[in-house]
């Protein structure tokens, strides 16, 4: 027989809901990082030429590949949390004794 | 596009100091769960090069650093094809070689740095920078509807309404003018009222000459024309002129004549003189103008309704027949129209629509069929004089046979009839019916009599004896439709015999006669022959036989025409 206490952490709502968040907090990290604000900082008033506009380029690669990983975190997060949701269904319906 | 560089040191500053803190967060970003891994390579590759590629660059580029690639440029502010690297707007930029590949820059970010520009000059920049005028008069011509948005959204109306009025009233300054107007067509189409009372704001020259380059649809082009005519009216300064003259150019110009045609349209009957008169616009002008807005084309019928319109004005003002440069202007309109009428008559039409002598216009022009019907009817007489003009031919003969006459005379009453029920002309007065159906058999007769040769002294009488048979079954004529009738047979008479006048006097001054035929009456109308001959009589340097040789040619015309005023013609 199965209680809570020795539960494997892939069976436990309250785990798989901690490590969502974890996740949850980098993707909101990393969607703050400074590379946002690059693009403002980088704008025409600030310069104008061929440096420029390779430095906006490389920007813009920076800025889609933090939304490709913020992206990744947030469904890994929300895969987790689908699995603690049916984690905890199964321990309100006895499956887990 | 160039191998510069244009910045802010102390922009640059805080964007190196941006990367050191990205810097930072590299270092922090570790993978705190076995899910994250992935995110985390990738976000930390993105990083990764941003920080390694660019903070040495930016150190560098700060650094002042005689090896360095970056290496401080004098550069002309002035010089458009560096737009894109500095900006006069800004205060204290630096400026630099710039050792990267030189990239495209985006059109619509081009735009925007030639607005940049014009924010950051002044108009005797421009103005007194031949070469910049071009390049900027150029550049800002061609954008593109979406560049021109971006350009007019950095420059907003109340700028580029304060570069329309000193671009267009200043020297030189016209095409920039037109430049700026069509790049602010966009902006106008889409309806905000600052860009329309920016321009109507600034000279009616200045307007006049933005609108010379705006490309809106011709309803909206006309109301701002309309609205800048009627300012300039009210503009004391000699500019007013020109800008009337400009509009009316530019609207003759557009849309196949449907501008001007849509202005003269909407104009009050008792203004005409303000739109058309010769304090208004110049004489060549306002021809070009009419002449646009009633030559043959889409919605043709407006257009003639306007024809006769202009003409029943200009009827009562008999001194803007001369020296204006209406009535030649008006005689082309006219003439146009003859040739659509009886295209394969040519320019032989084109003479004719205009009575020179101080008649009325109207009993030439009113005759003008300008409908399909009409040049069926003319199919249908050709269906007729055809096989006659063949019995000629096989004959040997110009003359008509009596059956001829008469199948002519039969031919002229059905075209009146004709005519009568499909209301191919346009005007209001009574002889104007008659009048049509004497050009339709005057056409049919062209064809079958050419006005020179054997024939020529015939044809006075024979057209007369058409006429009276062709119309022996109508309604009796009016007063003005005899005066018509004799007008027309008068000038027949006047051109006939001036042909052969010049024809004689070119035969004299060559000795060989018929080496130089004169042209063919009608060819040149009649004021046309006046003027050669007054040129030709007048003419400098002739030997004293010479001279009495071209006065009594002359002579023999006047006296002609005292003959024609005292009745007795031929």
């Amino acid at each position: 027989m199965h209680t809570p206490s020795v539960m494997a952490a892939h069976d436990d709502p309250t785990e798989l809901r901690r490590r969502a968040s974890v996740l949850r907090r980098l993707a909101t990290q990393l969607d703050g990082s400074t590379v946002r604000r690059l693009p403002r900082l980088a704008d025409d008033d600030t310069w104008c030429g061929p440096t420029a506009t390779a430095f906006r380029t490389d920007t813009e690669a920076a800025w889609r590949g933090l939304t490709r990983a913020v992206e990744s975190l947030q469904r890994a997060a929300a895969r987790l949390e689908r699995e603690a949701d049916a984690a905890a269904a199964r321990l309100l319906s006895g499956t887990i004794r | 596009v160039s191998g510069f560089l244009g910045f802010d040191p102390e922009r640059v500053v805080v964007l190196r100091r941006a990367l050191g803190e990205v810097d930072d967060e590299l270092g922090a970003l570790k993978a705190p769960d076995p899910l994250a891994g992935e995110a985390v390579g990738i976000a930390r590759a993105a990083l990764r090069r941003l920080v390694t590629t660019w903070r040495p660059r930016l150190t560098e580029l700060l650094a002042c650093d005689p090896t360095s690639a970056y290496q401080p440029v004098v550069l002309d502010p002035l010089d458009l094809s560096l737009v894109d690297v500095v900006r006069l707007d800004r205060v204290g930029w630096t400026t630099v070689t710039d050792p990267l590949e030189v990239m495209e820059v985006d059109p619509v970010d081009h735009a925007e740095h030639l607005a940049h520009l014009l924010l950051g000059l002044t108009a005797a920049d421009v103005l007194g920078n031949a070469r910049l005028l071009d390049d900027l008069t150029t550049a800002i011509g061609q954008l593109t509807p979406e560049r021109a948005l971006a350009f007019g959204a950095v420059l907003g109306p109340t700028t580029w309404g304060w570069w329309v009025a000193e671009a267009g009233t200043g020297a030189g300054g016209a095409a920039l003018a037109a430049a700026l107007g069509r790049a602010a067509t966009p902006l106008l189409a889409r309806g905000p009222r600052a860009w329309e009372e920016a321009l109507l704001d600034a000279a009616p020259l200045a307007g006049a000459r933005a609108l010379a380059g705006i490309d809106l649809a011709t309803d909206h082009l006309v109301r701002l024309a309309g609205t800048v005519w009627e300012r300039s009216l009210a503009d004391p300064f000699a500019d007013a002129l020109a800008a009337r003259e400009l509009l009316a150019t530019t609207l003759a110009r557009r849309d196949d004549g449907m501008a001007a045609l849509a202005l003269l349209e909407g104009w009050p009957d008792d203004r005409l003189d303000e739109l058309i008169g010769p304090t208004a616009v110049p004489g060549p002008a306002a021809g070009a103008f009419l002449v646009a807005a009633t030559r043959s084309g889409e919605r043709d019928e407006d257009r003639f309704a306007q024809l006769t319109r202009v003409l029943a004005w200009l009827d009562e003002r008999r001194e803007l027949w001369n020296g204006t440069g209406l009535a030649p202007s008006l005689a082309e309109a006219a003439g146009l129209r003859l040739d659509w009428f009886a295209p394969e008559a040519g320019p032989r039409w084109a003479g004719l629509p205009i009575d020179w002598h101080g008649r009325d216009p109207l009993v030439i022009l009113d005759g003008i069929a300008h409908e399909p019907a009409a040049a069926r009817e003319l199919e249908r007489a050709l269906a007729i004089i055809v096989p006659i003009r063949t019995r000629q031919i096989e004959r040997g003969k110009p003359e008509l046979a009596d059956a001829d006459l008469e199948a002519l005379g039969r031919l002229v009453a059905s075209v009146e009839a004709s005519i009568a029920g499909h209301r191919v002309t346009v005007g209001e007065r009574r002889y104007r019916t008659w009048t049509t159906g004497w050009h339709l058999a005057e056409s049919a007769l062209g064809l079958l009599l050419p006005r020179s040769g054997p024939v020529v002294p015939e044809l006075g009488a024979r057209t007369r004896r058409l006429v009276e048979r062709g119309q022996s079954d109508l309604a009796p004529r009016s007063p003005e439709a005899v005066r018509a009738d004799e007008h027309r047979r008068t000038d027949s008479h006047l051109a006939v015999h001036e042909h052969d006048v010049v024809q004689a006097v070119l035969d004299t001054v060559t000795g060989r006669p018929g080496t130089i035929v004169a042209p063919a009456p009608g060819g040149l109308g009649r004021l046309a022959y006046g003027e050669l001959l007054a040129s030709w009589v007048s003419a400098p340097g002739l030997s004293p036989a010479e001279a009495a040789t071209r006065r009594r040619a002359w002579e023999r015309v006047r006296a002609f025409d005292a003959a024609v005023a005292r009745g007795a013609p031929g």
